[in-house]
C-alpha cells in the first residue's frame, strides 16, 4: 500500500514518461508496419442449380489455374498463396504430395508457351497432413515475383511406396482419377480460368476450382492505440503535474 | 437472518415444484395419456390429400433485399468488367411492381376415429426444403381451438406445436417451396401425445422469479446501502433467464454480424469456421418454438459443429481496435472450445461473457453514482439493456462504458469547485474511448470536458493543454471514421467500390453519394434532420413507436416507456433523507442538453449516410437504444428540482427494484418463455 502511495505521489514523473513512450509507439507504429495474412474468398459457394464437382488429379492429370493476383484491389498486398478445397476419397490410403508450381504468364501466351519456362517455384505439401474437404492453405515461395498474371499448376505426386506398388502392378494406376482432386463449381470468377491437362492435352474445365486468395499486407496494429494514448496520457499528465505542483507550493507556503 | 432466507428458499422451491407437477402438467396427470401416431405417406381410408398453387406477397424488406442484390451484382460486374447475367428464380413472380413467392399448399385431412387429449402435436418426415403447416382441429365435425401453426426446417425434419386441446380429427395445411413435381416427404408421420414432462427451464424461471420478489420484499438495510450488489444479482438472474430461454435462436438486431466478429476473435491467426458457426454467421441457424424442437435444433447444431471439417481463413494475430469490445464474448467461445462443450452451451458462455462485463461496469457506475444511485440502477436495469447484454452484441458494453464515463463526468459537474483529479480524468477518458472504439460518434460526449469551468483547473496553462488534448482525441476518433487505419478483411473487395458501400438492406444507399448530397444541400438536410429527430421523439412520447422491447422478439406498448420515464424522473427528482442534495447548475445543464442534441444529430446523420438512400426525405434506421448512453446526462439536468421524500431509503429502493423486476420478468414471460414450453 505504501509502495502504491509512493508511486501515486510521483505520478508527475512517470506519467510524462508513459506519454513519451506512447509518442514513441505512435511514431514506431507508423514506421514499422507488420505483415498480416488476409484471406479473400474468390469462389467458395455454388449458385442455385449448381453443385460442387471434383476436378480430378492423379493419372497424369494436372489442373492449371490461371489468375491475375492484382485484379481485386489496389492495396490488397502481395499474393502469397491460395486456399483450395481438397478432395480425398480414401483418406488413409493416400500418402503422396500435392505439388503446386507457379508460372509467370504473359498476355496472349498459351499454356504450352508459358509452361516451357522454368517455374518460379515448386511447392510440395504432404497429403497426409490434409483432411478431406478441407480448404487447405498452400503458401508459395518467391511471392515477391509471383504477382500479376500467373498460373498455378496442381499435380499429384505419389509416395515411394505407391510408386513401388505401381511398378509391381503396372496395369493399375497409382491413384485412380477420382481419388484425389480439388473441388470446383460452375462459377468462373473474373480474370481466372481452370484448365485440365491430361497427357499433353489441354481441356478447359466448365467452371472453376473453388478458391480463396491469401495476401500478405501491411498492418498498423498499434497505431490507433498509441496515437490516442499519447493524447490521453498527455491530458492526464497535465492534470497530475499541476496538481502535485500546487500541492508542493501549498506545503512550502505552509512551512 | 440466514435461517429465514434458507426457509424462504426451501419453501419457494417446494411451491415451484408443486406448480410444475400439478399445474403445468395438469393434463398429463388428470387426462388420458393416449398417443396417436400415423404415417401419412401410406394410403389409408382415414386420410385424404389435395394440393394447390398459391401466391404470397413478399415483405417489403425481402423485396428490397432482392433489388439490392441485383443492383450490387450489376455494380460488381461493371467493377470487374464482366457481363451481368440475371439469375432466374422460378418461384419468384413479379406483377405490378410487387414480388410474390409461388408456394404449394397441401391439405391433409386425418380422422383419428376417437377423441384424444393433444398436449403436443408433431409432424415429422424427410423434408428437403423449408415449409410450414397449419393444424386445424375438429371435435364431432366442429372446428375447435384457434390458429395453430408451425414451420418445418428440413435440418430438423419436424414441426411441433403445443396444443392442449381435445380432438377426434384434424387437417394439416402444409406450405412448401414451389417445385414442378411435388410429392409428400417420405415417412411423413403425424403424432399427438399427452406425456408428462418436467420442464427444468420453466421450473427455474418461476423459482428465481419468486426468489427475486421474496428477497426484495424481505430485505432490510442492504437494499438501501448497497443497491449495486442487488443490481448485480438481479441482472445476473434476469440475464441468465434470457440466455437460457432464448438459446440459439437469433433474435437480436444484426446479431449474426456481432457473432461473426466475436467468433473470429476467439481464434488467433487461423479461423476455423464449422458448419454450425457458418450458419450462425449467416443468421441461418434453425429456429425452435418449443422444448421438443429445441432439443432437435441443438442436436443438429452439435452434429455440425465439427472442427475436423471446418472452413479455414486467416486474419491478423493482433486484434483490430474496434473488435476488442468483443473480448468477453470471444472468451466465452474460446472456453467452450477448450472444454469441448456443445455448441448451444458455448454460445451461452459467449453471451455470459457479455453479460458479466456489463454487470461489472454498471456495478461501478452505480457505486460511484453516490447521490443518484437509483437513477443509475434504473438505467442499468432497463429491459432493453439486459436483453442486449444477454446477446452477442457490443452495444451494451459501449453503453456501459459510456455510462460509467458519464457518471464520473456528472460527479465532476456536481462539484464545480473541486479540481479535476488525474485518476478521475484517466478513468473517465478511458471509458469514453473504450465506449467509442466501435461507435466513434459517441466520443463527442467527451467534449463536455472542454466546457468545464476554469474553477476545475489549477491554472490557464493546464486548462488549455488539457482541453487541446481532449479535442485531439475526439478529432482523431472521428477522423478514423472517414479514413480508417488499414485493416484485414476480404470485405475490401466490395468496399473498394464507393458506389457499392452502403447498407445491404436498403436499395440506393451510397456512403459518398449521401455525403455529397448533405454538402450540396445543407439547408434541406437540416430540415430533414430536425423533422426526423422531432418525429422520432414525438412517436416515442405518444407511444406510436415502442421503445421498451426485445428486438425481434417484440416490444411492449408506449405505456411501459412512460413507466420507465416516470421511474427515471422519480429517482431523479425525489431523494430521501440520507441522500445529499446536489445540482449541476444552469451552465452545465445548458451544455449537457446541447451535447445531447449534438450527439443525437450525429447519430441520425451517421444512419442517414450509411442506411438511407441518397437524398431520402426522412432518416430511417435510428433505434431508441442508441440514446441510452445519453440518459444520465439528460436526467442530471433535473437534479435542481430535487425534493425530499418522507420515506426511508430502503422503501424507496424496494419500490424501484420491484417495479423494474416486474417489468423485466413480465417481458421475459411474454417474449422469451413461450418458446420453451
Amino acid at each position: 500500500m505504501k509502495l502504491v502511495k509512493t508511486i501515486m505521489s510521483k505520478n508527475y514523473i512517470w506519467l510524462p514518461m508513459i506519454t513519451l513512450f506512447c509518442l514513441a509507439g505512435f511514431i514506431g507504429s507508423l514506421l514499422f508496419p507488420n505483415k498480416v495474412l488476409d484471406t479473400y474468398p474468390i469462389n467458395v459457394k455454388e449458385e442455385a442449380n449448381d453443385s460442387a464437382r471434383i476436378v480430378p488429379l492423379g493419372n497424369d492429370n494436372a489442373i492449371i489455374y490461371e489468375l491475375d493476383t492484382i485484379y481485386i484491389g489496389k492495396d490488397q498486398g502481395e499474393f502469397c498463396g491460395i486456399q483450395v478445397y481438397l478432395y480425398k476419397a480414401n483418406e488413409e490410403s493416400i500418402q503422396g504430395n500435392l505439388v503446386l508450381s507457379v508460372y509467370i504468364r504473359e498476355e496472349g501466351q498459351t499454356q504450352d508457351e508459358y509452361l516451357k519456362n522454368p517455374p518460379l517455384s515448386i511447392n510440395r505439401y504432404a497429403l497426409t497432413t490434409m483432411a478431406n474437404n478441407q480448404d487447405v492453405f498452400l503458401p508459395i515461395q518467391n511471392e515477391k515475383e509471383a504477382q500479376g498474371k500467373i498460373a498455378l499448376v496442381f499435380e499429384y505426386e505419389p509416395s515411394e511406396q505407391e510408386m513401388q506398388k505401381s511398378t509391381q502392378k503396372s496395369s493399375e494406376s497409382i491413384v485412380t482419377a477420382a481419388s484425389v482432386g480439388l473441388w470446383g463449381n460452375k462459377n468462373i470468377p473474373s480474370q481466372t480460368s481452370t484448365i485440365v491437362k491430361n497427357k499433353g492435352e489441354y481441356k478447359a474445365f466448365d467452371g472453376s476450382i473453388k478458391a480463396k486468395y491469401v495476401y500478405a499486407k501491411n498492418g498498423y496494429p498499434f497505431l490507433y492505440d498509441f496515437r490516442l494514448w499519447t493524447f490521453l496520457f498527455f491530458a492526464v499528465t497535465m492534470s497530475a503535474s499541476f496538481t502535485s505542483l500546487n500541492l508542493r507550493k501549498k506545503k512550502r507556503s505552509e512551512l | 437472518m440466514k435461517k429465514r432466507i434458507s426457509i424462504l428458499l426451501i419453501l419457494l422451491f417446494a411451491v415451484t415444484l408443486l406448480l410444475e407437477v400439478f399445474f403445468f402438467n395438469f393434463s398429463s396427470v388428470f387426462e388420458k395419456k393416449d398417443t396417436f401416431e400415423m404415417n401419412l405417406s401410406k394410403q389409408s381410408n382415414q386420410i385424404s390429400i389435395e394440393t394447390t398453387e398459391e401466391l404470397y406477397e413478399l415483405e417489403k424488406s425481402e423485396q428490397n433485399k432482392i433489388i439490392v442484390e441485383r443492383d450490387n451484382a450489376k455494380i460488381l460486374a461493371q467493377h470487374f468488367g464482366t457481363e451481368y447475367i440475371e439469375s432466374k428464380d422460378p418461384s419468384l413472380v413479379e406483377k405490378d411492381d410487387t414480388m410474390y413467392r409461388k408456394l404449394l399448399k397441401t391439405k391433409i385431412h386425418v380422422d383419428m376415429n376417437h377423441e384424444y387429449f393433444i398436449k403436443k402435436f408433431s409432424l415429422m418426415g424427410d423434408f428437403v426444403s423449408r415449409s410450414g403447416y397449419e393444424l386445424i382441429l375438429y371435435q364431432k365435425g366442429e372446428r375447435v381451438h384457434g390458429e395453430l401453426r408451425s414451420t418445418i426446417d428440413p435440418r430438423i425434419d419436424a414441426g411441433i406445436i403445443n396444443v392442449n386441446a381435445k380432438a377426434d380429427a384434424f387437417d394439416i395445411v402444409m406450405l412448401t417451396n414451389y417445385e414442378e413435381s411435388f410429392s409428400l416427404p417420405e415417412d411423413l408421420v403425424a403424432q399427438a401425445h399427452n406425456d408428462f414432462s418436467f420442464n427444468a427451464l420453466r421450473f427455474f424461471f418461476f423459482y428465481f422469479t419468486f426468489v427475486i420478489f421474496g428477497c426484495i420484499l424481505l430485505s432490510k438495510e442492504s437494499i438501501g446501502a448497497k443497491p449495486e450488489w442487488w443490481f448485480a444479482a438481479i441482472c445476473f438472474l434476469l440475464g441468465s433467464a434470457m440466455i437460457w430461454g432464448i438459446g440459439t435462436n437469433q433474435v437480436g438486431f444484426d446479431e449474426h454480424i456481432h457473432e461473426k466478429q466475436a467468433y473470429e476473435l476467439s481464434f488467433v491467426g487461423t479461423v476455423e469456421t464449422t458448419e454450425t458457426a457458418m450458419q450462425m454467421i449467416g443468421m441461418r441457424l434453425p429456429w425452435f418454438t418449443n422444448l421438443e424442437e429445441r432439443k432437435l435444433v441443438e442436436a443438429y447444431e452439435q452434429e455440425n459443429h465439427d472442427y475436423s471439417w471446418a472452413d479455414l481463413s486467416h486474419k491478423s494475430i493482433l486484434v483490430r481496435a474496434e473488435n476488442r469490445i468483443y473480448a468477453g464474448m470471444a472468451l466465452g467461445f474460446k472456453l467452450g472450445r477448450l472444454f469441448k462443450l456443445d455448441f448451444a452451451t458455448t454460445l451461452a458462455l459467449a453471451k455470459y461473457g457479455n453479460l458479466i462485463l456489463y454487470i461489472i461496469i454498471m456495478f461501478f457506475a452505480i457505486r460511484l453514482a453516490k447521490s443518484y444511485q437509483m437513477l443509475m440502477t434504473t438505467i442499468a436495469l432497463l429491459p432493453n439493456s439486459i436483453f442486449i447484454a444477454s446477446q452477442i452484441n457490443y452495444d451494451v458494453v459501449v453503453n456501459a462504458f459510456l455510462l460509467l464515463g458519464a457518471v464520473i463526468l456528472t460527479n465532476e459537474l456536481l462539484n464545480p469547485n473541486e479540481k479535476l483529479k488525474p485518476l478521475n480524468l484517466f478513468v473517465m477518458l478511458s471509458c469514453f474511448m473504450m465506449g467509442s472504439i466501435s461507435k466513434p460518434i459517441y466520443i463527442v460526449i467527451a467534449l463536455m470536458i472542454v466546457f468545464l469551468r476554469k474553477s476545475k483547473f489549477h491554472n490557464r496553462t493546464q486548462e488549455i493543454f488539457l482541453k487541446l488534448s481532449i479535442l485531439a482525441i475526439v478529432g482523431l476518433m472521428l477522423y478514423n471514421i472517414v479514413k480508417p487505419i488499414p485493416f484485414s478483411g476480404g470485405e475490401r473487395i466490395v468496399t473498394d467500390s464507393l458506389l457499392y458501400a452502403g447498407d445491404k438492406r436498403t436499395p440506393g444507399t451510397s456512403f459518398m453519394g449521401q455525403i455529397q448530397f448533405i454538402l450540396s444541400s445543407p439547408l434541406e438536410y437540416t430540415k430533414i434532420l430536425l423533422t426526423s429527430m422531432g418525429t422520432m421523439f414525438y412517436d416515442y412520447l405518444i407511444g406510436r413507436a415502442r421503445f421498451i422491447g426485445f428486438a425481434y422478439l417484440g416490444a411492449v406498448s408506449g405505456i411501459w416507456t412512460w413507466l420507465m420515464i416516470l421511474i427515471g424522473l422519480f429517482t431523479t427528482i425525489f431523494s430521501v433523507e440520507q441522500e445529499k442534495k446536489q445540482t449541476i447548475g444552469k451552465y452545465y445543464s445548458f451544455w449537457n442538453l446541447l451535447m445531447i442534441f449534438g450527439t443525437s444529430a450525429l447519430i441520425f446523420t451517421s444512419l442517414y449516410i450509411s442506411f438511407n438512400p441518397v437524398g431520402d426525405t426522412s432518416i430511417e434506421g435510428v433505434q431508441g437504444r442508441y440514446f441510452i448512453p445519453l440518459f444520465l446526462s439528460f436526467f442530471s439536468c433535473f437534479f435542481g428540482f430535487r425534493k425530499k421524500l418522507s420515506i426511508s431509503l430502503q422503501l424507496r429502493n424496494k419500490i424501484v427494484f420491484l417495479l423494474l423486476c416486474a417489468l423485466n420478468i413480465g417481458m421475459i414471460f411474454v417474449f422469451v418463455y413461450p418458446n420453451n414450453l
